[in-house]
């Protein structure tokens, strides 16, 4: 069966699939997603289609500092979602809690809760940030598809970035979620 | 009309004499009244002189009281500011949300974030803190702070005491002892009531056993849940949506997500910091956030912005008005299927985001305000590089107006959706677009002119379709009003210096300013105590007075018109995509399957039908990559 991991790995790299997920972002970095979709910027050129459900995603695209509130619900999506499965976090928010950082109700950064593969930087992140950022993640998964030759491309199980101590998710394999 | 209001209060009241004052043009101000003499007021307020509108409630911290804020308004538009105190120990205060339907979620905010109960309180979703929020923790209350309260772990540590010489260990302990026993005590009847929401269920739980009395015949319901998760370009918020058929029978709204607690981060920083918090309250309103923050520091401070600035401000203003309308445009477009709309408006939408740049070094918060002026200067080469712009945008807008008032796909999807009549838009106090829709001529630009506006009178877009149809309209028509309003700008552009000096310190007092920001009024309260950080920062965004009508406009409409008529306040809401929640079979728990689960389940769903899908080799690679 070689062939339909090939595909997959295929399919991964040529036509990634993105969800967004706002998780208490001021919105700036929200527009600035959807922008990177439309006519000036376009990414659809790499083959970058923005999906409605988890189910369907590659890659899981966060907005904002983690409020508490959306803590648990954001592990939901992540799990959600079928391996191999990639995060991005977007804004200086996502990326280290940002100007929010420290105010009572945000967790801060996204990686406070879930594995994240590539942490895009501003306030508000430019389309043309956005843009570089997938496609030096398309490569870093073609370059690892090539790596492990024709194996399924490694998702976050295999190279995790490492959460601090007190991540919400304790098992990387997404098998155990975080208690309500 | 201020004065008449003072002295027909004073006549009735004769108690309230020299409490009253005209504390600035439109404002009236009431000093804090005992509680019943405070609802006889508002009462008569409300009754007799028609002041029939809820602009906000605000909570303060004074020391050994919590103070109440209110503030409402009549046909003539001035803000009454009533204020009323009730102690720490019993902190209980009358709900008004009977007589001020749009006080719902202010008074939950009291409750959550100051511990007031709030009695009469309808029930509902909790806001806007998390449901797993430990109870008895207020964060707004001043003694509260946020470094002791852990994230992970949920709870709040007292910051450990210097040890008091005269403490026994043993009597603290006891004390202590004693108090956990009486914290487990039975509330009373009435606490009970006003606290009864803590316990609802989460609003993921909510959509899988809603609340029974919206649907006593129950069998034919279907209930649907919408979101967190959507390509937000506001809040993150659930909706919990009740069918029959496909008709909407209730709708149970729960926000919140996007609470990070912005409020208290402004109080333990300086002015000039806060700033750039306030513009990130929203990345969409930036420019009218900051400001109605800037007025208010400027107020207190005594300071004349120069007419420079002001015009500079109402072009930035504008034309955040002109991106956030064609946004706005192009997700009404994504909702109802016409992504060519959605494609075109955002393609426009970028001119006004490339003179942004070039003006602010920012496409999205691009900070032009600072405290007594601007920031940067608009020079004759990019006043040209606008007005070039501007008869760009014209020409197109001009197009989509005329695509709006003819193309009739857009009016059958459109017209008679997501009504909110006049008299409901008064009753729940909508404002903005929503309002203007339904034939209420409301701007503030007009009502109460600010900055360069006082020189450049604008003409109200209105309509009288009070439908999603009217919504757009009224949203197309004012881009062409701020299209003119910044080519007149730009004519008029005053010479003179950009900023004048702001003190750090600012003087003790309290300001109330509100600006027109693209979605409707945006309403600031600052209280300062003459040092450089402020008291008390309250933020009304013009999205929290427009919520509580939608739970009537969506009532009685469909579920395939719920996506555009959610879209139509401008909370830019695409239920496209939505998270799943998947229930478990046996139960209807809410629970929401894992990708793991799902794939066991769905196996044995085809093993029951005789085929073994573990056979299948990619299923096992999954299985190794799970
Ligand atoms: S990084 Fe900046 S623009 Fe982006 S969500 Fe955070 S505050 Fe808003």
């Amino acid at each position: 069966m070689d062939l339909i991991k090939k595909a997959i790995a295929w399919g991964s790299r040529k036509s990634p699939w993105v969800i967004h997920f706002n998780a208490g972002a001021c919105n700036g970095c929200d527009i600035e997603v959807v922008d990177a979709l439309t006519p000036r910027f376009d990414l659809e050129r790499a083959g970058v289609i923005k999906q409605g459900s988890p189910r369907h995603a590659d890659v899981l695209i966060v907005t904002g500092a983690v409020t508490l509130q959306v803590r648990d619900r954001l592990v939901q999506i992540y799990e959600q979602m079928p391996s191999p499965k990639f995060v991005i976090a977007v804004g200086a928010c996502a990326c280290s809690g940002g100007i929010f950082n420290g105010c009572y109700c945000v967790s801060g950064g996204v990686n406070t809760v879930i594995p994240v593969d590539a942490y895009v930087p501003g306030c508000a992140v430019r389309p043309e940030t956005l843009i570089a950022a997938v496609t030096k993640l398309l490569d870093k998964v073609e370059a690892q598809t090539a790596a492990a030759d024709g194996q399924l491309p490694p998702g976050p199980e295999a190279e995790p970035t490492p959460a601090p101590a007190a991540a919400a998710i304790t098992d990387q394999d997404g098998g155990e979620r975080h208690g309500k | 009309m201020e004065n008449e209001l003072v002295s027909a209060l004073i006549t009735q009241f004769p108690e309230l004499e020299g409490k009253v004052t005209v504390s600035k043009p439109m404002r009236v101000s009431v000093d804090w009244l005992p509680q019943d003499l405070f609802l006889k007021v508002i009462y008569w307020l409300h009754d007799e002189q028609k002041l029939t509108k809820g602009h906000n409630v605000i909570g303060t911290d004074e020391g050994e009281n919590l103070g109440f804020i209110y503030m409402i308004s009549g046909p003539d538009q001035v803000i009454v500011i009533l204020r009323t105190t009730a102690p720490k120990s019993d902190p209980r205060v009358p709900s008004l949300s009977g007589l001020y339907k749009s006080f719902v979620l202010f008074e939950r905010e009291l409750c959550d974030l100051f511990g007031a109960q709030v009695t009469g309180l309808p029930s509902g979703p909790r806001y806007p803190l998390p449901d797993n929020w430990p109870k008895e923790q207020w964060p707004l209350r001043k003694e509260w702070k946020p470094e002791n309260f852990d994230r992970q772990t949920m709870t709040y540590h007292e910051p450990a005491q210097p040890a008091a010489t005269t403490a026994d260990p043993q009597q603290a302990a006891v004390e202590a002892k004693t108090e956990a026993l009486l914290e487990t005590v039975e509330l009373g009847e009435e606490a009970k009531t006003a606290t009864a929401y803590v316990n609802q269920p989460l609003p993921d739980a909510a959509a899988a056993k809603p609340p029974a009395p919206a649907h006593p015949e129950g069998d034919n319901l279907i209930t649907v849940p919408i979101g967190p998760q959507h390509p937000s370009l506001d809040e993150p918020s659930t909706f919990t949506i009740t069918l029959e058929g496909e008709k909407v029978e209730g709708a149970v709204i729960g926000i919140g997500y996007n609470h990070r607690g912005l409020e208290k981060a402004c109080e333990s920083r300086t002015y000039v910091q806060d700033l750039y918090i306030i513009e990130r309250v929203c990345g969409i309103c930036s420019h009218a956030h900051t400001t109605a923050y800037c007025m208010c520091v400027e107020q207190l401070a005594g300071v004349t912005v120069p007419p420079r600035a002001e015009y500079i401000r109402l072009i930035v203003g504008e034309m955040e008005r002109l991106h956030s309308h064609l946004l706005w445009l192009g997700v009404a477009g994504h909702e109802i299927g016409f992504d060519t709309l959605f494609m075109m408006s955002w393609r426009d939408r970028e001119r006004v985001l490339d003179i942004l740049t070039v003006l602010g070094g920012n496409r999205i918060n691009y900070g032009i305000n600072c405290l007594g002026g601007v920031r940067r200067d608009i020079d004759p080469g990019l006043a040209q590089d606008i007005l070039k712009t501007m008869d760009f945008l014209e020409t197109e807008i001009e197009y989509y107006l005329k695509l709006a008032e003819t193309d009739s796909t857009l009016a059958a999807r459109l017209a008679g959706v997501g009504v909110l009549s006049k008299a409901d838009c008064l009753l729940y106090g909508a404002a903005g677009p929503v309002a203007r829709a339904a034939g209420i001529a409301d701007d503030v630009r007009q009502i109460e002119p600010y900055g360069a506006y006082r020189d450049i009178p604008v003409r109200v877009v209105t309509d009288d379709h009070a439908d999603v149809f009217g919504r757009t309209l009224v949203r197309i028509k004012e881009m062409l009003e701020s299209i003119r309003l910044i080519r007149e700008a730009l004519r008029l552009l005053p010479e003179g210096p950009l900023t004048v000096r702001v003190p750090r310190r600012i003087p003790a007092g309290e300001a109330i300013i509100r600006v027109e920001a693209p979605r409707g009024e945006d309403l600031h309260y600052l209280r300062a105590t003459g040092t450089d950080m402020p008291d008390r920062v309250r933020v009304r965004a013009p999205t929290e007075c427009n919520w509580h009508g939608m739970q009537h406009m969506l009532e009685g409409g469909y579920l395939s018109d719920v996506p555009i008529t959610i879209a139509a306040i401008d909370p830019c809401y695409s239920c496209t995509d939505r998270a799943i929640s998947l229930t478990g079979h046996s139960s209807l728990s809410g629970e929401v399957l894992d990708w793991k689960q799902l794939r066991e389940y769905s196996l044995q769903w085809y093993r029951q039908r005789g085929v073994d899908p573990s056979r299948i080799d990619v299923s096992d690679a999954a299985a190794r990559a799970d």
